[in-house]
């Protein structure tokens, strides 16, 4: 079920009605009923790959287990590395097999030797790259003493496949999600409300913004080098607002749901683009998986507390194995070998650290000229580096970036009036309401029900005004 | 509870009465709704000359030049219109009026897919439909007349918006965006229009047979447009047969760029893409009074 369909908005109310009013706040029922849910939720897609979704979770489930039982370290280690390798396993074949035997195939080319090689016919079960992570969290974190095994099978299962972060994050820890199941879930006005406020500016921000935004972005992606630069910098903007807009729609719209159901999710964004540099950057956007790869990779592979050199490889590994996650393309990867590069000046000279406060100008309404100054640039940066992150191969961002350095004519984006109104009209929007959402943040607004009940019927009003209703899929769901 | 459900419940209430004030706005402040307010409750009229097409024609025909000449005219063209929108305009008009003596029919066939689209225009499905149900969230009103929204802000900020008419059903603005355009490399080469290839064909079929069985004369015209829409192709006729009788329609090019040359102003005669302001619906109209004085049996 997609977020952005109408099966979702006959779906959400049914699962609301039943799971407050009929379960009768009967915890094990609740579950019970997530679960169902959730499983639909999945098995609405592709009911095929609701098996391998059950398979990783009874996997987790029993390694987790057996892992806790045992007290021969030697046995520990097998069960673990078992589900990490099966987890990965499975990753790999649906996403990375293809890229692999492809790129074999055309390295060996590259010496006169050619290969016909097997890939795979097979569409990526959507969010394996998201609940194979919840799963590895929870091994991990087993294997390390860190948290007990779950022993209620349907407890852990919801861990794995609720429906709001299923498909596309944020990607849970078991430390915080699982407590949260295991507790009694008291309705509250306050916390749904906002949860309702929080959906539909996750839906304005999906279907008016990053759907319209697309509209440009794959008009020019199809075809950069029939574009003069300035409307490829148009596309390379605009597809900066989309893959925020779209990314933070959905977990938006995944929290908030979360919220009207009593459940708190973790924080995914927290105004990336209002970043002075590119290490706050990544301490703001996709929070969930940066904080993964730092909690599960960079530190334990040293993280910064080995020498410079070893400090340096580790930052290049979780930046790439990040890009790498994204997708089988030589582009993702460099995407993120690119934010290593921007990111290793200000770690050398030990400035990563700085900005690491929650918001960015608190207790005033607006940043400095020199924040603003450092907002723009870092912007820029990202601009930059998304044109490989959207490319389809590494020699069309190539082709992008070439037509835009050496200002070559060609191609304008023709906008009629009435797209430029519109344009005017979201964007003064989503800023506006973006501002309140940061000034709420930041004690500067109280959000009183008139305000909240203003900000989403405008919202409202705007969504059926300018969204985009032709069923486009989330952009995460691909990875 | 209670708190939570106050809000929901008046937040849907809210959306469902901005609705009903959208569509109560719209027919007071619209071109396309109050026009199509006003034909649809035409009784007993007894108009000499019908105009139809889609926007271009809404702007491009001045009608009050045309009743000057050929008789009383009204233009039924509307925004984003169909031709099945506007075979169910004319047969609606042909129940309840007197039967006019010309039907104009106006294709922008080069720069839209006016002719291949089969929708009904939301607004004509309003008024001519009789009822108003929702039955698909497509049909809630801010939805279904959604483009309406911006086009009543453009009167908020261009006077030249606001100061604009409705004169005989012609939407008359004097606002001038020069056409800018260049023409396609391959414009001496006519590639032709695909009528019989169009999903709206049928209706372009339909209403001429429509017009033959009532005895009116129908003239069909492209649209000019644009510089880079224009082309070089002459008058087309098209054939249809029905049982053992073949049909023969012509089809006036006023979109070849020797005309466009001669009849239009790039700098002055356009309001915006391919739609001519009031000055080049003047020009448009009295080339087309001129064709219709030469023919004044026109096409039976």
């Amino acid at each position: 079920v997609l977020f952005n369909s109408t099966v979702f908005l006959i779906f959400f109310p049914i699962v609301f009605i039943l799971y407050w009013f009929v379960t009768n706040g009967n915890l094990k029922w609740q579950n019970i009923l997530l679960l169902v849910a959730s499983y639909f939720f999945y098995a609405f897609w592709d009911w095929r790959f609701l098996f391998l979704l059950i398979f990783s979770t009874l996997l987790d489930y029993f390694t987790g287990l057996k892992m806790e039982q045992c007290d021969d370290e030697k046995k520990r280690r097998f069960w673990f590395w078992l589900s990490v390798i099966i987890n990965l396993g499975f990753l790999g074949i649906f996403k990375y097999y293809n890229f692999f035997v492809g790129s074999f195939a055309e390295g060996l080319s590259q010496f006169g030797m050619n290969v016909n090689v097997w890939t795979l016919k097979v569409i990526l079960p959507v969010g394996i790259s998201f609940y194979t992570f919840h799963g590895l969290s929870y091994v991990i974190d087993i294997y390390k003493g860190r948290i007990k095994a779950e022993r209620n099978f349907v407890d852990y299962s919801l861990f794995v496949s609720y429906f709001p972060l299923l498909v596309a994050g944020p990607i849970e820890r078991a430390t915080h999600l699982l407590p949260q199941l295991k507790v009694q879930r008291k309705f509250e006005a306050e916390h749904a409300i906002k949860g309702v406020e929080l959906m539909i500016w996750g839906f304005f921000k999906k279907v008016v913004i990053a759907d319209s935004m697309s509209l440009i972005v794959n008009k020019v992606y199809e075809d950069p080098s029939a574009f003069g630069a300035g409307s490829l910098v148009i596309a390379a903007v605009a597809f900066s607002f989309q893959i925020y807009c779209d990314f933070s729609g959905y977990s938006d719209i995944a929290i908030g749901a979360s919220k009207i159901l009593g459940i708190d999710l973790l924080q995914n964004f927290n105004g990336p683009y209002l970043s002075r540099s590119i290490a706050e950057f990544w301490r703001r956007w996709h929070i969930s998986l940066s904080s993964w790869f730092r909690d599960y990779l960079y530190i334990p592979l040293g993280g910064s507390k080995v020498s410079l050199l070893l400090s340096i490889r580790n930052v290049f590994i979780i930046f790439l194995v990040s890009g790498f996650w994204h997708g089988a393309n030589w582009t993702f990867i460099i995407w993120g070998g690119i934010h290593a590069v921007l990111f290793i000046p200000s770690f050398i000279i030990g400035s990563n650290r700085k900005y690491k406060e929650d918001i960015v100008h608190r207790n005033k309404f607006f940043p400095s000229i020199i924040d603003l100054f450092q907002i723009a640039v870092t912007f820029s940066f990202v601009t930059l580096a998304w044109i490989f992150f959207r490319a389809e191969t590494v020699s069309q961002a190539g082709t992008f970036l070439w037509r835009i350095a050496t200002n070559m004519p060609g191609k304008k984006l023709g906008f009629e009036n009435a797209d430029i109104i519109g344009y005017i009209i979201v964007f003064v929007t989503f800023f506006a309401i973006s501002g309140y959402w940061l000034y709420r943040k930041n004690h500067l607004l109280q959000p009183t029900r008139t305000k909240q009940f203003a900000v989403s019927f405008f919202l409202l009003i705007l969504i059926t005004l300018f969204g985009q209703f032709s069923k486009q899929s989330f952009i995460y769901f691909q990875f | 509870m209670t708190k939570f459900l106050n809000f929901f419940v008046l937040l849907l209430l809210a959306f469902i009465v901005a609705n009903f004030l959208y569509l109560f706005i719209l027919p007071r402040i619209d071109w396309d709704f109050s026009k199509t307010k006003e034909a649809h409750s035409f009784k007993n009229q007894k108009l000499k000359v019908l105009v139809f097409g889609n926007s271009t024609a809404m702007d491009g025909v001045n009608t009050e030049m045309l009743s000057d000449k050929l008789g009383p005219a009204y233009n039924f063209s509307l925004g984003g219109a169909s031709l099945k929108t506007n075979y169910i305009q004319l047969k609606n008009y042909l129940q309840q009026n007197e039967v006019p003596e010309k039907v104009l029919l106006f294709l922008s066939s080069a720069h839209t897919n006016y002719v291949s689209a089969n929708d009904v225009n939301p607004i004509v499905n309003y008024y001519y439909g009789n009822t108003f149900h929702i039955k698909k969230l497509d049909d809630i009103p801010l939805f279904k007349f959604r483009w309406l929204f911006v086009e009543n802000v453009k009167k908020l900020l261009s006077s030249k918006h606001r100061s604009a008419e409705v004169i005989k059903g012609q939407l008359n603005i004097k606002s001038i965006v020069p056409d800018q355009s260049f023409y396609k490399k391959n414009i001496d080469t006519c590639l032709g229009y695909n009528y019989s290839g169009s999903t709206g064909y049928e209706y372009l079929w339909k209403m001429a047979m429509l017009c033959k069985e009532k005895n009116i004369a129908v003239e069909i015209f492209e649209m000019p447009c644009w510089k880079e829409a224009q082309n070089n192709c002459a008058d087309t006729t098209i054939e249809n047969t029905v049982g053992n009788s073949t049909y023969h329609l012509l089809i006036r090019n006023f979109n070849n760029y020797r005309i466009c040359n001669t009849l239009l102003d790039p700098q002055r005669d356009w309001l915006s893409k391919n739609h001519l302001n009031h000055y080049g619906s003047i020009k448009l109209t009295a080339a087309l009074q001129q064709k219709l004085l030469n023919s004044p049996l026109g096409q039976k």
